[in-house]
């Protein structure tokens, strides 16, 4: 599905060039739920960023469904992330001034679906995560699991091919970090493509490949 | 998704209550400034423009030559306006307007009314385009006996009667018949009357004026040309026309367009210099635009400020899939739903204050909502604002790059918008300072000419015209007030001594050089003047009944400035002799007294006797109650002369008139230097709460190395109040070299001191600590645990 090669990312501090990425070979393919781990500093959501095209890259090639990401301009880069990646965030980053049902419908108002197919998806969404009955809250109104919840829900209603996930149970207590968890156990026996990044061994150990991250560089693949 | 927008932007609203109602009012205080002061332009800006044939309409100016120079005025002779009917090409009408003695009493059964008026030739109508309501422009004034009422007048006359034949009285002599009721005319516009005469009464009642020459200046006259394209052979041939009829009188009169006359009415040397009060206006429409220009560049700051809070919401909304261009949309939807807001709240502040400010300057402005001009400039000014004041955080805000925000790096490009914000508050607080200080000068100056010896007492002072059967009577009414004790003595005077009145050039003393001229005052007074009014005789004696060659005429008093002018060693029995060689003898010299106004140096005077004079001035008996004394005048009044309604004036408070202009300025400027200082106060506020935001992380920091609130809050401040005393020392120069030139204006003014311009920056200075101070020990108060936390 993508296809990472070579990737360096670096950045200039006076005379030292330092790395932030260093020559990453990254294959993933569709229907895995990969775990990216490694210590502080290792490069971890840089390398996620780069995945979700957030961020750009200094050298090397990224191939995502056959587009090479590395020769698109920055509008064309945002018009693929939009239609093919859904995040998550440690922090959720939900809009506070938008209630549970306004901050799932958003991604759909910038792919410009009607209203009532709108309706029907995210009605579709909040039955799945059984969250019908907090469609009117705002965040600040729901628990940290309920506000990840409200999270990956927002990710997924554009049906996107791949999920990618900063620490999403970072700010979560355990039983909450594990019902997450089991969520994103479901959506990729679902066959969703999930790429999570995590410090937990516990974590990880849900998805079904770990690649380990040190000083920018793999140690294992 | 444009629901969407509107959605958040409600909810933003009133999640931040505070910064919405500062950002809301300061917007709305600027937008009711500017909307003020573009309706008081639009209000000289359209004078007369009800007449449909305004630019062809033209009236008389006549240059009077002295020996080296040229006074230009609004006055033509009574034969003109038919000679140039009948001998200038591409005049359609010319005719005379008058309004000098048209005022008087008018009658209607009981009702009684003090009325102001016109006399006018029969073509008036035709040539001002006032609508008729009843009657017709052809007819209305060609009967002798024609009075045509405006609507307003006739409602306070007739009340629900047909005002059409019926007959008024007129000063209860003249009789005349309604023939015709207009539309009252529109307080911006020349003529302000209640009714219109034709020119016949006028030569009935004066009959000097059926014979008045060309050498006699006594009526305005208008002139309605074809086309514009005839005005340059009309005016060369009016030009010549006084010279041509009249010998020994160098005059000459020139026709200028009534469009122009309220507003370009300077002239210099004999020709319009294009100036006028329109150099006012345009300076009101700059104030207006510059108001909300700062208005908007406040809104600026203090969205910016809030960037950080929004930051989130842009990042988030970036990685789910916004473009910028729908960011910048959601923000701009943002800035027009405040400003619809304050559009609102401005129109509230307008109705509420329209009126206040109509009583102080006397004018009448309101809010034409059913004009669809007005109401489509008013939704240009909204749109213009909203795009204005929100353009930039919009670009700002959706530029932020996302990736940095949702790590929490959120001080994107530091500093960088704030030199412009920092030139703007100090320019602020730069025309906050000077217009405090203009109205602390203001203020001193009509405390100061108010403090100023009018040289008589004006306490319990009160004047009467005689009119009517009570210039018959008036001796009678002197010797019954004086004998009830109500008054304790009474002058005649030809006319209020708080007028301006008749001036000379003409007139030369014992030693007078052969090129002195001198321009004396004069004022008529009959007996017991001085002592009535209280000024003071230091030589000599005033008029007096023991000696009865004063009733001659030949007798006169002088000013004391008019003694020391003609520099007279013992004037009293000196002669002073006018243009046409009559002799007077000065019996008494007298302490200066005020007359006209009281900002520029007395004019020489000069008293002459008269025994049957039109005004009466009273001094009230200070023992009794005022009140009680004016209804007993009142009742006197009545019974001698029971058609007309009475009408005492006190002195004083004609006198409080000569200072209206002034006090009105120093209410002008007080009230824009609130606005200014409140203005730049939420400029100060939006910049400062902007730093204390950009520089949280370095308070928590600094907080947790142990700074005090005191040093952070000096830390926060310091480079603020830097801001106020830089505009301080960049003003207040311009404040002190503005003000001395204003006040260079008057003859009489006080010596500027330093203090009201220290006392302007002080308060200014002061009230930004407090701004400053607010923010400043907020973000120095704030937990430092909340600030250095990364999520």
């Amino acid at each position: 599905m993508l296809q990472l090669k070579k990737i360096y990312k670096w950045v200039n501090n006076g005379n030292h060039r330092i790395f932030l990425l260093k020559d990453i070979h990254l294959d993933v393919n569709e229907g895995e739920f990969i775990s990216i781990m490694g210590p502080s500093g290792s490069g971890k959501s840089t390398l996620l960023n780069v995945i979700g095209m957030l961020d750009g890259f200094d050298e090397g090639e990224y191939h995502f469904s056959g587009t090479s990401v590395h020769q698109l301009k920055e509008k064309q880069r945002a018009s693929l992330y939009k239609q093919y990646i859904g995040f998550v965030f440690q922090a959720y980053h939900l809009i506070d001034e938008l209630t549970v049902y306004e901050n799932i419908e958003t991604p759909l108002l910038y792919q410009n679906i009607k209203g009532s197919e709108r309706k029907a998806m995210v009605a579709d969404i909040l039955d799945r995560f059984n969250i019908v009955a907090k469609k009117d809250l705002f965040p600040a109104q729901l628990s940290g699991g309920q506000q990840q919840l409200v999270g990956i829900a927002r990710a997924l209603i554009a049906k996107p091919k791949l999920l990618l996930a900063d620490e999403p149970t970072g700010n979560l207590n355990s039983k909450q970090g594990e019902e997450i968890m089991e969520l994103f156990r479901q959506l990729n026996k679902e066959g969703m493509t999930i790429i999570q990044v995590t410090h937990s061994e516990k974590n990880a150990a849900y998805g079904n490949r770990i690649v380990n991250l040190l000083d920018g560089m793999i140690s294992n693949a | 998704m444009f629901k969407n927008h509107i959605k958040t932007a409600w909810r933003n609203l009133l999640k931040n209550k505070s910064f919405s109602l500062i950002n809301v009012l300061g917007l709305a205080i600027g937008l009711a400034s500017c909307l003020l002061l573009l309706l008081y332009a639009n209000y000289h800006l359209s004078w007369d423009k009800r007449f449909k044939d305004l630019e062809n309409i033209y009236v008389i100016q006549s240059n009077q030559f002295s020996e080296n120079d040229v006074f230009t005025y609004q006055v033509s002779p009574g034969p003109m306006a038919k000679a140039i009917e009948e001998q200038v090409p591409g005049v359609i009408h010319a005719l005379r307007v008058n309004n000098y003695f048209a005022g008087g009493i008018t009658r209607y059964k009981d009702n009684v009314f003090r009325t102001s008026g016109l006399n006018a030739d029969p073509s008036f109508f035709e040539v001002f385009g006032y609508p008729f309501i009843k009657g017709n422009a052809g007819t209305a004034l060609s009967a002798p006996n024609n009075i045509v009422i405006t609507d307003k007048f006739a409602a306070k006359l007739f009340g629900n009667e047909d005002p059409i034949g019926k007959t008024v009285m007129r000063n209860d002599t003249v009789p005349l018949v309604v023939s015709a009721v207009i539309e009252s005319p529109l307080p911006n516009e020349s003529f302000q009357f209640d009714y219109v005469l034709p020119w016949h009464v006028l030569e009935n009642e004066n009959p000097w004026t059926k014979d008045a020459g060309w050498g006699s200046n006594f009526t305005d006259t208008y002139v309605q040309l074809r086309s514009v394209n005839d005005f340059k052979s009309a005016d060369g041939v009016i030009r010549k026309m006084i010279m041509a009829n009249q010998n020994d009188y160098k005059a000459e009169a020139f026709i200028f367009p009534l469009a122009k006359n309220h507003l370009y009415h300077e002239f210099k040397d004999g020709r319009p210099t294009g100036s006028g009060y329109i150099v006012q206006i345009r300076l009101f429409i700059f104030l207006a635009i510059a108001i909300l220009l700062i208005a908007c560049i406040n809104f600026m700051n203090l969205s910016t400020a809030r960037s950080q809070q929004r930051a989130k919401e842009v990042g988030i909304l970036k990685t789910i899939g916004s473009g910028s261009r729908a960011l910048i949309f959601k923000f701009l939807g943002e800035s027009l739903l405040i400003t619809l807001f304050a559009v609102v709240v401005s129109i509230g502040l307008l109705v509420l204050c329209i009126p206040y400010f109509n009583r102080l300057l006397g004018i009448t402005l309101n809010l034409p909502f059913s004009n669809i001009y007005f109401c489509s400039a008013l939704l240009l000014i909204t749109l213009v604002t909203a795009l204005v004041a929100g353009a930039y955080p919009a670009f700002y805000l959706s530029s932020f790059n996302p990736l940095n925000i949702l790590k929490g790096m959120t001080t994107i490009k530091p500093g960088s918008a704030v030199p412009v914000r920092k030139i703007s508050v100090a320019l602020q607080f730069c025309t906050a300072i000077f217009l405090i200080a203009a109205t602390i000068c203001i203020y001193q100056q009509v405390q100061y000419i108010k403090s100023k010896p009018i040289g008589y007492n004006a306490d319990n002072l009160i004047e009467i015209n005689l009119e009517g059967d009570l210039f018959k009577h008036k001796e009678a009414l002197q010797n019954d007030l004086v004998t009830k004790n109500i008054i304790i003595s009474s002058a005649q005077t030809n006319i209020s001594i708080t007028q301006g009145g008749n001036n000379s050039w003409g007139f030369s003393w014992p030693g007078k050089k052969e090129n002195e001229k001198m321009l004396i005052d004069l004022f008529g007074a009959g007996y017991d003047f001085t002592n009535t009014i209280g000024a003071e005789i230091i030589e000599g004696r005033d008029f007096s009944r023991t000696f009865p060659a004063d009733t001659t005429g030949k007798n006169i008093l002088i000013s004391e400035t008019a003694m020391k002018m003609m520099k007279l060693d013992a004037p009293v029995g000196s002669t002073l002799k006018d243009g046409d060689g009559n002799q007077y003898s000065i019996i008494g010299v007298f302490k200066d007294i005020l007359k006209g106004s009281p900002y520029y140096k007395k004019n020489p005077m000069l008293v002459w006797y008269g025994k049957t004079l039109p005004v009466l001035t009273m001094r009230l008996n200070p023992a009794k109650n005022i009140a009680s004394s004016v209804d007993a005048i009142n009742k006197e009044i009545k019974r001698l002369n029971p058609s007309y309604p009475p009408d005492i004036k006190f002195i004083a408070d004609n006198l409080k008139r000569q200072y209206e202009g002034e006090k009105n300025l120093g209410a002008i400027a007080n009230i824009f230097g609130g606005l200014a200082i409140l203005l730049s106060c939420l400029g100060l506020l939006g910049l400062s709460a902007f730093a204390a935001e950009q520089r949280t992380k370095e308070i928590g920091v600094r907080k947790v190395m142990g700074a005090g609130v005191l040093r952070l809050v000096g830390l926060l401040s310091k480079e603020f109040l830097v801001l106020v005393i830089i505009s301080s020392v960049l003003i207040l120069p311009i404040a002190w070299w503005y003000m001395n030139k204003w006040l260079q204006k008057f003859d009489y003014h006080f010596t500027l001191t330093a203090w009201p311009l220290v006392a302007a920056g002080s308060i200014v200075l002061l009230i930004a600590m407090s701004t400053v101070g607010y923010q400043a020990i907020k973000a120095a108060t704030a937990n430092p645990v909340k600030s250095l936390r990364t999520e």
